[in-house]
């Protein structure tokens, strides 16, 4: 039973041959991307710096990662029960190739994506984006640490699993600290823009208001995830565990509403939340979905048991976060600098991440044991086979 | 000594000698468009036919873009100019997005893109010379010297001419400070590119400086709590699970292997002999 | 719009995901692949005072000296699905090693071999007419032969019985486990369940080509081939 890991040519399907296409479409923007800059593949100027890349792939991928850090501090830190266990792993590695791939998008964003190391050597504290810089390569790495003992488990690797074993909390909490500083700190990138932005999504409160949508996201993504996994693998759906983390989303976003609308309250701006505008529009559309629906799906006992509906819940959140995150770096700032629309090359650049993403998190999860429960800490103390009879 | 430059928007003429002054200065290429670009460091834009006003870095005294950028490649001179330091920066372009002048500009098209803004011709000022646009002013609207004399004399023309100016020098206070300063016949609500921050007096980094300098206490409120939460929990569940061993061993919950009773032989019986 | 355009996006890959994987499972039903997450497998039974062989053969020994043989209920659970049931006729004499009855599936049959040597004396009729019965329980009413052994006293301390039994029993269901990953992860239709680390499925060999079958009875199921 040595493990190893196969390699075969994969049989093409579907998703396969989109994934192709995608990568092929983005390997020649990359080209024209490092060639002729970045003006030749996007709609980016200079009153709209921060398009697509930032918008999704940054602050979405941010934020649908979250899923790491609330797992683990319920499981290792809040002991919220056995049960839960079983979903760190697949959390982990998810929030893990988020990183990965924000890191990647990063690379094509960034002007001068070789000099991605100057924060480590460059200091400005007063820099939000300085920070972010920092708890995003931390964060990165503790998540490395965190998934290291699947790949020390499938290679039999007993040393280093111990060692990584025994930091385990110090790396939880260490990994709930940087999260809770960076999803929040996300929000304060926008706090620098008072005049910029449109007044239903700028707020003193941004911070606040991206770790807590972060928070519910991370459990919506989880239930999202599990589906997922479930359909693409006949993975079992523990469904006592999704509903208790549906519950969790509840919670989440009734606290996610009252902050929200108390800060407009009394800052006086819920007025443009009724005027027949675009922007108020989409500031519905973002509120229905991230919370209003999830909360109806998942109070409704009848509907909450049902996996379609635990899964239509969690896909309204995710789906409301990211309108909420694109409202907040594209909508809210249209109004100022004009409209946006991304080309076709950030499109297909960010396809192909998300698309790369789902194929690595398929090929982990066909090789490592990622779906299992961590081995129990002190293996049986008898050598296997010690008692298995003999045949002589 | 803090330098500045003081634009009387009353005596701009529109003749564009600035531009071509700073464009001769920086080396940059006439490209006919009429806007900050990487060609254009100053833009004199035409509010209605009477009215020109120059369009050009602030040099706030309190940058935002120097207090936005990552690695610090911003930096606000003592002698007044804000000035870039091309080999720190890493292309983020959280400057274009958070300056509230919407000065910088980016080379779109260029595989090792630079951020462009006005200097204030910082080398100049170095050498103890003027910048190139202010010497190269035709009618003295826009004029360099300290800061303090600078405003001095604003208040001055204000007072003499109360009527020809609007009561306000912009830059004293909006965004904390700017080295460029403007005094206006037309409200300075006409001026799109000042018209935002007339009159926020607070400079924008203490937005986010506010959430910044909490940064220590949360880590330490936080990681003290979280490493309290789990002490207190497992000591409860260590707890538990002593009191659970005293009463009773429990089984495990789950096995693979299920015993079960085995009533007597009720199938074909074997003959006995 | 972009964020409009964004979450369109999205629902519209979601869709086309919800409907590729339902005709993937229309494809797989018309195979004839069972659907779904399959069920965990549910507890395998033992009884403490058997000896049981490591090729899944429980026997019990009798006061005469007699012993009655059967499958035990891992080999029932991980068949599923049991459509006849085969063995020796009384009298015939059987070596150590060679089998001695066979649980027929389909086409495929799964030979169990003698844990000792000896002379059979008598066949379970009843369970032969009707092998459904020995789902119900494989250690009384689902016996298969009595037998007279003539090696007993050397091969029955080789044999597993009591705690030694049941910590055997979990070691081989670790053991399928293993198997079920290893063997089937290649196949998308039934083996993405196992290969993840998933639990074991009852009845797993029914939905399994002939190839996995033949490796499955190599590993668990013959054990005195060789003798």
């Amino acid at each position: 039973m040595s493990p190893k890991i196969r390699i075969k040519l994969p049989k093409l399907t579907f998703w396969r041959a989109v994934l192709l296409v995608l990568w092929v479409l983005a390997a020649y923007v990359a080209v024209i991307r490092f060639t002729k800059g970045l003006g030749a593949v996007t709609n980016l100027r200079d009153d709209f710096p921060w398009g697509l890349w930032i918008g999704f792939d940054v602050l979405c991928g941010v934020a649908l990662a979250a899923g790491g850090f609330t797992i683990a501090a319920l499981v290792y830190i809040f002991d919220i029960g056995k049960k839960y266990h079983s979903i760190t792993r697949p959390t982990v590695l998810t929030a893990f190739l988020g990183y990965l791939l924000v890191i990647a998008a990063l690379m094509f964003d960034l002007g001068r994506p070789w000099n991605i190391w100057h924060p480590l050597v460059m200091w400005n504290h007063h820099s939000v984006m300085f920070e972010v810089a920092w708890c995003v390569m931390l964060y990165t790495t503790v998540l490395a640490l965190e998934f290291s003992p699947v790949v020390f488990e499938k290679f039999g690797w007993h040393l280093p699993l111990k060692l990584v074993r025994s930091f385990m909390l110090v790396f939880v909490v260490a990994g709930v600290l940087l999260s809770t500083l960076h999803q929040s700190s996300l929000g304060s990138l926008y706090l620098i823009l008072p005049e910029k932005m449109h007044p239903l999504w700028y707020s003193p409160l941004l911070p606040v208001l991206f770790f807590i949508s972060a928070v519910g996201v991370g459990l919506a993504m989880t239930i999202f995830e599990s589906f997922l996994s479930h359909r693409a693998f006949r993975k079992e759906l523990e469904l006592d565990v999704l509903v208790g983390l549906a519950r969790g989303v509840i919670l989440v976003e009734v606290i996610y509403l009252t902050v929200r609308f108390l800060d407009m309250i009394n800052r006086h701006v819920l007025g443009y939340a009724f005027q027949f505008t675009r922007e108020a529009a989409l500031f519905w559309l973002e509120i229905l979905l991230m919370a209003v629906i999830p909360i109806v799906i998942f109070s409704i006992p009848k509907l909450v048991v049902k996996r379609n509906w635990l899964f239509y819940g969690a896909v309204a959140n995710v789906l409301g976060l990211v309108m909420n995150r694109l409202n907040v770096s594209i909508t809210s700032l249209e109004r100022w600098a004009g409209p946006y629309f991304p080309k076709w090359q950030e499109i297909v650049v960010t396809a192909a991440l998300v698309a790369t993403g789902f194929a690595v998190f398929g090929w982990v999860a066909k090789n490592f044991p990622i779906f299992e429960s961590p081995v129990p800490e002190e293996p049986e103390p008898e050598a296997a086979g010690s008692e298995a009879p003999t045949y002589a | 000594m803090s330098k500045g430059i003081l634009v009387d928007i009353s005596l701009c003429i529109g003749c564009e000698s600035c531009m071509e002054a700073c464009r001769q200065k920086n080396h940059l290429k006439d490209t006919g468009e009429h806007k900050l670009s990487p060609n254009n460091y100053v833009v004199i834009e035409n509010l209605n036919d009477e009215v020109f006003y120059r369009h050009a870095c602030m040099h706030c005294e309190e940058p935002t873009c120097a207090s936005v950028c990552p690695v610090a490649a911003f930096e606000k001179t003592k002698l007044g100019p804000v000035i870039w330091h091309e080999e720190k920066c890493i292309g983020c372009r959280y400057c274009l997005q958070a300056c509230p002048f919407q000065i910088p500009t980016y080379e779109w098209h260029s595989p090792n893109p630079r951020v462009h803004k006005c200097n204030m011709c910082y080398d100049r000022l170095v050498e103890g010379k003027q910048p190139a646009c202010t010497e190269a002013c035709p009618t003295g609207a826009i004029k360099f010297g300290d800061r303090d004399a600078l405003i001095a004399e604003a208040r001055d023309r204000i007072r003499k001419e109360p009527n020809k100016y609007v009561h306000h020098i912009y830059g004293l206070k909006e965004v904390g400070g700017t080295s460029v300063l403007y005094i206006s016949p037309v409200s300075f609500e006409q001026i799109p590119f000042l018209a935002p921050n007339l009159n926020r007096d607070e400079p924008l980094p203490e937005l986010t400086w506010r959430v910044l300098s909490q940064l220590p206490n949360v880590v330490s409120f936080a990681g003290v709590a979280l490493f309290g939460v789990y002490w207190i929990i497992n000591r409860r569940i260590q707890l538990q699970k002593l009191a659970e061993e005293q009463e009773e061993h429990v089984p495990p919950e789950e096995d693979f292997v299920e015993e079960i009773p085995v009533e007597e032989e009720e199938g074909a019986k074997t003959t006995e002999p | 719009m972009v964020a409009i355009f964004v979450v369109l996006t999205i629902i519209v890959f979601l869709t086309i995901d919800a409907i590729l994987q339902k005709r993937e499972a229309k494809r797989l039903a018309l195979a004839g692949v069972p659907q779904g997450a399959a069920p965990r497998l549910p507890k395998v039974r033992v009884v403490k005072g058997l000896f049981y062989a490591p090729n899944h053969l429980w026997m019990k020994v009798l006061a005469n000296g007699q012993a009655k043989l059967g499958v035990d209920d891992f080999a029932v659970k991980l068949l599923g699905r049991i459509d006849a049931i085969e063995t020796v006729e009384p009298g015939t004499y059987v070596k150590k090693g060679q089998p001695i009855a066979w649980l027929k599936q389909g086409k495929r049959r799964l030979a169990l071999r003698a844990p000792v040597s000896g002379r059979v004396t008598q066949v379970n009729r009843s369970l032969l007419e009707n092998p459904e019965q020995i789902k119900e329980n494989p250690y009384t009413r689902g016996w298969l032969v009595s037998i007279e052994p003539e090696d007993l006293g050397e091969t029955a301390p080789k044999l597993l019985i009591a705690e030694r039994a049941v910590r055997w029993l979990r070691r081989e269901g670790q053991r399928l486990r293993e198997f079920l990953g290893e063997t089937l992860a290649a196949r998308p239709d039934v083996g993405l369940t196992m290969a993840d680390g998933g639990v074991p499925a009852e009845g797993v060999l029914s939905y399994l080509d002939d190839q996995a079958w033949r490796e499955c009875e190599a590993r668990f199921f013959s054990m005195y081939e060789t003798e």
